[in-house]
């Protein structure tokens, strides 16, 4: 038996079939909370953000008219919560690496003797790489997070962030590039060492 | 869901693999996740559902709802492909140099912010720094599939002149960008892109001639160079005329070593105490020091 298709889930949900809704929940509860860890950078808030996330969808499931895919839907409400979160943190946060949420599987890994050497240049590589993507914009940061670490294609970041999918590539190119090059200027460039 | 990714092309210059760019895309596609450890499965299905049916989350749901980040005016000018902004920006190039100066640096422009006269096509948006959509095209980041990529409006196109769409004059500008991320300020939501890859607009010598090394000048004073001291020197001889008086002209030359050799006036100005004014206040004007014996430089004097 095959899984349901988002869309069924969806048609299910607005019938009033909760549970079907929970099966959206499971989906995709894993994603939204890391693109919303990526985005705030704060594991409480990625929470928060994540639960709200789906409290406002499972709210606006009357309006859902399917034109869209429903996972665009979930990505597109997670986005916006999340840059309110941004917005509402007003003054912008300084990345500490010791509780960076990004970072923590790093982190907890307990290395074995034999992998401490490449386990401390992979600390080391994603402690510059959160660096180096704080120091883009909120929209050079939320594309490049959805394409490049989510694995989003530039067609399905277009649906979500309601932008062309030439702006996205733009975006993606702008953003790889000015991460090549703070990643450069921290010595990470073979080619320069 | 497709799982898609983007197709990236990583080549560096001379067609060499970029390393660097190999890495960084690994680790971004490969960025480890701790395994989360709360609120798993049901509990968050059933706090999710209570919680809507408590009304949490006040709020608008169609705010939620909207384009989080839609193109914004810069990055839609960015899309236009980049033959047509060649083009255009040679035409804009050619038309600054020959007639925008001659324009003069009237009240509210561009001089005021030391960017160029240049304007887009259509005239509707000044080609400042802070409007310029995708920016310079650096050798290095050639990470994109060039098909899916807008033309890079490079900085180039705001430094008008001949040598701005000389082959290897995006080259030249490509250096690297010493200020690149940790100065920049960073862009709103929905801003165009950042403006961290500009530089002042006096220090980007794209049209004239950069010859490569850091010691190195440039054949002429660049647009901006001559925008900016002309801006500031400009503004006060604005203040040798009266309201009521018409506007007059002035040709500024500069010596290689970035000084005034001249000042000629034209106009209804001349043989009146302003063209002494604006003589001497023009003659203040000051450009990095170009290769070249002099240059001069039309400008129009328009009352305050």
């Amino acid at each position: 038996m095959t899984a349901p298709s988002d869309q069924e889930l969806v048609d299910r949900a607005k019938n009033g079939d909760t549970r079907a809704f929970g099966q959206i929940v499971t989906r995709y509860q894993a994603r939204i909370h890391r693109l919303a860890m990526h985005l705030v950078r704060n594991y409480a808030e990625a929470e928060d953000v994540a639960q709200e996330t789906f409290i406002r969808a499972y709210r606006a499931l009357p309006r859902f008219d399917g034109r869209s895919e429903p996972y665009t839907w979930l990505y597109r409400i997670a986005v916006n919560l999340s840059l309110n979160a941004l917005r509402s943190r007003k003054a912008r946060r300084t990345t500490n690496q010791a509780d960076d949420p990004r970072l923590e599987a790093l982190v907890i890994e307990t290395p074995s003797p034999v992998d401490v050497p490449s386990d401390a240049a992979q600390r080391q590589l994603y402690g510059a790489l959160a660096q180096g993507i704080d120091e883009l914009s909120d929209t050079l940061r939320t594309t490049l997070v959805l394409v490049c670490v989510d694995g989003r294609s530039h067609e399905e970041a277009s649906a979500i962030l309601g932008a062309p999918e030439g702006t996205i590539a733009w975006r993606v190119h702008e953003a790889r590039r000015k991460l090549r090059e703070y990643m450069a200027k921290r010595g990470f460039d073979p080619e320069e060492t | 869901m497709s799982q898609g990714k983007t197709r990236l092309v990583r080549l560096a210059p001379g067609g060499k693999r970029d390393v660097l760019m190999d890495r960084i895309d690994g680790a971004l596609a490969r960025w480890p996740v701790r395994e989360r450890a709360t609120l798993e499965g049901d509990e968050r299905i059933d706090r999710a559902l209570s919680g809507a049916a408590h009304g949490m989350g006040t709020g608008s749901e169609p705010d939620l709802l909207r384009s989080p980040l839609p193109a914004s005016a810069g990055e839609r000018l960015g899309q236009i492909p980049g033959r047509w902004w060649s083009a255009l920006g040679g035409v804009a190039a050619v038309a600054a140099i020959a007639g925008g100066l001659f324009v003069g640096l009237p009240r509210g422009t561009s001089s005021d912010a030391g960017g160029l006269v240049a304007t887009q096509p259509g005239g509707a948006r000044p080609l400042h720094a802070e409007a310029s959509p995708p920016s310079r095209t650096t050798l290095d980041d050639r990470g994109v599939d060039p098909a899916d990529l807008p033309r890079a409006l490079s900085n180039d196109r705001r430094v008008t002149g001949p040598a701005a769409s000389r082959p290897g004059a995006a080259q030249r500008t490509a250096a690297p960008d010493p200020g690149a991320m940790t100065d920049l300020p960073k862009a709103g939501l929905g801003d165009p892109p950042s403006s961290d890859t500009l530089q002042p607009a006096a220090a980007v010598a794209a049209g004239s001639g950069l010859a490569g090394g850091p010691d190195s000048v440039p054949l002429r004073p660049s647009t901006g160079a001559i925008q900016s001291a002309l801006g500031v020197a400009g503004r006060a001889a604005r203040a040798c005329l009266a309201s009521s008086d018409p506007p007059s002209y002035a040709t500024v030359t500069f010596r290689s070593d970035g000084s005034v050799s001249d000042v000629s006036v034209s106009g209804d100005a001349v043989g009146t105490p302003a063209e002494s004014c604006i003589r001497g206040a023009l003659s203040r004007a000051r450009v990095p020091a170009f290769a070249e014996p002099s240059f001069a430089a039309p400008l129009t004097v328009r009352p305050n």
